[in-house]
């Protein structure tokens, strides 16, 4: 009699069910702070002449002694020079984010932009409930941005609550902000709701232009894993406050940011790492045409094959890069139909590149000392034995080794009139 | 078989309790007016009891009666050919050599009565039965025998297209509330010698005709035994419809799920039996039971046989998929929105949680609301006469849809899951599938407040064993997807093209398991047809 069993089981739990119902997990959508994105930043050094052990402002601000008080009055720990943070959420306001159209305007803010200071980011995140009705969730946290002095700092602790969080999704974009990361929040941005969206979709052009890439949590976990070095893209807002420029990167070593890289730079780093998926060169107009103007090459798609060469200690690298593009535009007034023209602007490309991407090597290399590109891994794959003894002295190593840029550039299409 | 019977165990026949008619009686008095007064007594001395008496020939002349019940006779054949023939076609034959008593009741038997279905009989029992079921008793002083003359005619309802099985493409004729129209729409459509129909009587009040049709060389022979098994063990007063028998004989009555099929359309039943299913028809109902059945054959309509393959193919996905919808999406919404709010796309969730900003009650309470006013709608709907059936329709849904989300008392995201849930439930081509799916739907919620979608896969997970549990006399209820048996998911959720279909379903165990013996796959056949063709 299986199935009176069954029906007995189910008869009993059904009856009972009521009695459990609250499971304390459960929390109504609409009871929950949506975090869209969050800025951690080092706290403002303390105002001069601001009054002690006052409880933090509305913006973060921490008033007080040394190490500033934050939220609670000083403790030791704090006093002994433990670092502090300064964590910003963007919490959508919902009756202003869903009813209208994506401008901001008639219904008000869209975001509501908060602050607060601890030592911990958890222990923000905590000391938040004495600030928000509702708690802060992150399951839909789309950005992280951190700001330029607290990645100066040092990345790892930072990460640490969002490696750790049950809520959290690998698929957190991570940006680094020039700046402070509170000011990219309080951008005054106008088409997207939010700043989260705003950012996150920049970060998805990369089929367009070369000069930003994409980088969330989990890549940067799995690729700073050995060295600690990575390249994380860069925001800036603009001087204006009212947009914000998704260009360049933020070169970190040892999960310290170092420096950065240009836009142009960074371009040529994501070509030699192969990451490139568009992005545009222009080639200047060949000596037989008249008058100057260019031809406007468009990459298209990008491999690129980073092999070891040389022989035992004496390490040098082969980078190839091969590239398909399109002609997009040209102002040169040639015919771009020519064989001639063609190879020209193919070798012009060539020619582009590999410099661009030899220049980048050596700063990355000479400047930062930053192996951002991936050359330990190389030396680890193919030579693990190698990998074993010169782990450990590859910072210095790697300033000095020689890398041969080899690129080829090849033109698809040339493009139809109509 | 032994094994099969299982559930009846325990369940002790009884012994039939004496019909109020009283002894059973060995020919009746000779006597004219007792034997109408034994049978009048036998058939309870009702109203509706109508004795006509006569006499018969000319110049010996012999008293005679016919008694019928009225309203379950047809009276011109009455008055036409029983009493026309008896009183005046019988005078015109020479008056000398009538003969008496019962011989004379069997030279009108065999010479007067122009009715082809005649009986003659002694006894009472069979009488009354055969009186109740619109049979017209001829009887003659001195005789202790009866006729019996089959003059069945009542008002009934004629052959229309069923109420709830529609079909876009197909035969509009639906089964009616008379047995014998029913078989006939069987016989119609299936002219084999080999179907078999038949009849027993089941309910010691009703005596309600029962037929069990099935196609004897290609039904499998354990089945109709099973089935006839299970009709003898049936011991009870009334049978008024097919959910009587369909309860009494399927194999575990505690599921929600119908464990044998019902339709009024005859071409579904003809389709089953010629699958090697058994049919039974019940009278007075339109509704026919086919046994055994799977969870996809009641999700099939026959439609999906009589349309391309393709498009076919395509409908009944969407209808799984609208099926799967109906059940679990109040479920899901509770899930997510209450547990897993990072299940949903974020600007959904942005909308879903602006939109919940000001609803008073927590979200399983909400769609509880829904559901339960959805399901009041429905059940108001069924009940009230048809004109005003539709405004109540057209006025709950203002309310639900407008007024509540306008009163904030329910979100409209609710109103889009229920409508969705509600239209969803229609899509479900049996009736008797979706009220049970509906009961899943509350269990299932209920789960989803409490433990989120873990609550909703646990309830899914009981769902799907309880299912594979079950059994249709001896066919598994998910066959063929469990058991696994791949050839036949050519007629499962897609419908394989009609020339790949050449075997009725294994899983029936036909006896004769080919239907179709497609030519054109034999490339030479069909080259040698083309060349045919171009010769010709």
């Amino acid at each position: 009699m299986i199935h009176r069993r069954l029906m007995a089981v189910v008869i009993t739990g059904a009856t009972l069910l009521p009695l459990f119902t609250g499971c304390w997990d459960r929390v109504d959508i609409e009871d929950r702070a949506f975090v869209m994105s969050v800025g951690v930043d080092l706290p403002e050094p303390p105002a001069p002449g601001a009054a002690g052990g006052e409880g933090g402002g509305v913006d973060g601000q921490a008033p007080g002694g040394e190490g500033g008080t934050g939220e609670k009055p000083a403790s030791p720990l704090d006093q002994a020079g433990t670092q502090r943070y300064k964590m910003t959420l963007e919490i959508p306001i919902l009756k202003n984010v869903a009813s209208g159209g994506d401008t901001k305007g008639a219904g008000g803010d869209k975001t509501w932009v908060i602050s607060s200071t601890g030592s911990s980011l958890f222990e923000i995140n905590r000391e938040f409930s004495t600030r928000l009705r509702r708690p802060p969730f992150y399951g839909h946290l789309r950005l992280l941005l951190v700001g330029e002095e607290a990645a100066r700092q040092g990345l790892e602790p930072i990460l640490d609550f969002f490696k750790r969080g049950t809520e959290m999704q690998r698929k957190i974009k991570v940006v680094v902000a020039e700046g402070k990361a509170s000011e990219i929040l309080h951008v005054n941005h106008q088409l997207q709701p939010t700043v989260a969206e705003y950012v996150g979709g920049e970060l998805e052009n990369i089929t367009r232009t070369s000069r930003l890439f994409d980088m969330d949590i989990g890549r940067l976990r799995t690729e700073s894993t050995g060295t600690g070095d990575i390249l994380i893209p860069r925001v800036k807002p603009s001087p204006d406050k009212d947009e914000i420029k998704a260009a360049g990167a933020g070169v970190i070593k040892n999960m310290r940011l170092v420096g950065w890289l240009g836009e142009v730079e960074t371009r040529a780093a994501v070509l030699a790492m192969g990451r490139s998926r568009g992005g545009i060169i222009s080639v200047p107009a060949p000596p037989d045409s008249e008058g100057g103007g260019v031809i406007v090459y468009e990459i298209l798609r990008e491999t690129t094959n980073l092999e070891l060469a040389g022989e035992g200690e004496d390490l040098s690298f082969l980078m190839r890069i091969n590239i398909e593009g399109n002609i997009a535009e040209q102002t040169a007034g040639v015919s771009v139909l020519d064989a001639e023209h063609i190879a020209y602007v193919e070798d012009q490309v060539q020619k582009i590149i590999a410099t661009e991407v030899e220049t980048v090597i050596q700063k990355l290399q000479k400047e930062f000392g930053a192996d951002v590109i991936g050359f330990g891994r190389v030396v680890q794959r193919s030579r693990p034995q190698l990998w074993k003894t010169l782990r450990t002295r590859w910072e210095e190593e790697f300033r000095d080794v020689p890398v041969e840029v080899r690129v080829t550039a090849r033109v698809r299409r040339v493009g139809l009139e109509r | 078989m032994q094994r099969l019977l299982f559930w009846r165990r325990g369940n002790e026949k009884r012994v039939q309790p004496e019909k109020s008619s009283g002894k059973p009686s060995k020919g009746f008095p000779g006597d004219l007016g007792a034997s109408l007064k034994t049978i009048k007594d036998g058939l309870g001395n009702s109203d509706d009891i109508v004795v006509r008496e006569f006499l018969v020939g000319t110049s010996q002349q012999t008293k005679a009666a016919v008694l019928f019940i009225d309203g379950l006779i047809n009276k011109d054949m009455v008055h036409g050919e029983i009493l026309r023939s008896v009183m005046l076609a019988v005078r015109r034959t020479p008056p000398h050599d009538l003969p008496a008593g019962t011989a004379l009741m069997r030279l009108i038997k065999e010479a007067a009565l122009p009715v082809s279905s005649v009986e003659e009989t002694s006894d009472l029992k069979k009488l009354v039965s055969a009186v109740m079921s619109g049979s017209v008793a001829f009887l003659i002083e001195g005789s202790d025998r009866v006729i019996l003359v089959e003059a069945k005619g009542w008002e009934q309802r004629g052959v229309q297209e069923p109420q709830t099985e529609g079909v876009i493409r197909g035969p509009r004729d639906g089964f009616t509330e008379t047995l014998r129209i029913n078989t006939a729409l069987l016989r119609r459509r299936l002219r084999d010698s080999n179907l078999v129909i038949k009849q027993q009587k089941i309910g010691r009040r009703t005596e309600t005709d029962i037929a069990v049709v099935y196609l004897r060389d290609v039904a499998d022979a354990n089945l109709v035994e099973e089935v006839n098994a299970r009709l003898k063990t049936i011991d009870i007063d009334s049978v008024l419809e097919t959910g009587y028998i369909e309860q009494l004989i399927e194999d575990s009555w505690l599921s929600p799920f119908p464990q044998l099929q019902s339709t009024e359309r005859p071409d579904e039943v003809v389709a089953a039996i010629l699958e090697g299913r058994v049919a039974i028809l019940v009278d007075n109902t339109p509704f026919v039971l086919l046994a055994p059945t799977t969870l996809n054959m009641l999700m099939h309509t026959p439609e999906d046989y009589y349309e391309r393959w393709m498009a076919a193919s395509v409908i009944r996905s969407i209808r799984f998929m609208a099926t799967f919808l109906a059940m679990t999406l109040p479920a899901l919404y509770i899930a997510l929105a209450s547990y897993q709010p990072e299940m949903i796309p974020t600007k959904l969730a942005l909308a879903i949680a602006a939109a919940r900003e000001g609803v008073p009650f927590p979200v399983f309470l909400e769609a509880f609301i829904m559901e339960i006013s959805i399901e009041l709608l429905r059940e108001a709907g069924v009940r009230l006469p048809g004109p005003i059936g539709q405004t109540i329709g057209i006025v709950g849904g203002i309310v639900i849809g407008e007024a509540a989300v306008r009163a904030s008392i329910v979100s409209p995201v609710m109103v889009i899951v229920v409508a969705i849930t509600a239209i969803g439930s229609f899509a479900v081509p049996k009736f008797h599938v979706a009220i049970a799916l509906r009961l899943f739907r509350f269990l299932l919620m209920v789960l989803a407040a409490i433990f989120g979608l873990f609550g909703v896969v646990i309830g899914l997970w009981i769902i799907l064993v309880h299912l594979a549990t079950l059994k249709s006399f001896g066919v598994s209820y998910l066959a063929p997807q469990s058991p696994i048996q791949l050839p036949e998911f050519r007629d499962t959720v897609l419908r394989a093209p009609w020339p790949m279909m050449h075997r009725r379903p294994s899983f029936m165990r036909p006896r004769q398991p080919d239907r179709l013996d497609d030519q054109r796959r034999d490339s030479s056949a069909v080259r040698q047809s083309e060349k045919g063709v171009k010769e010709g």
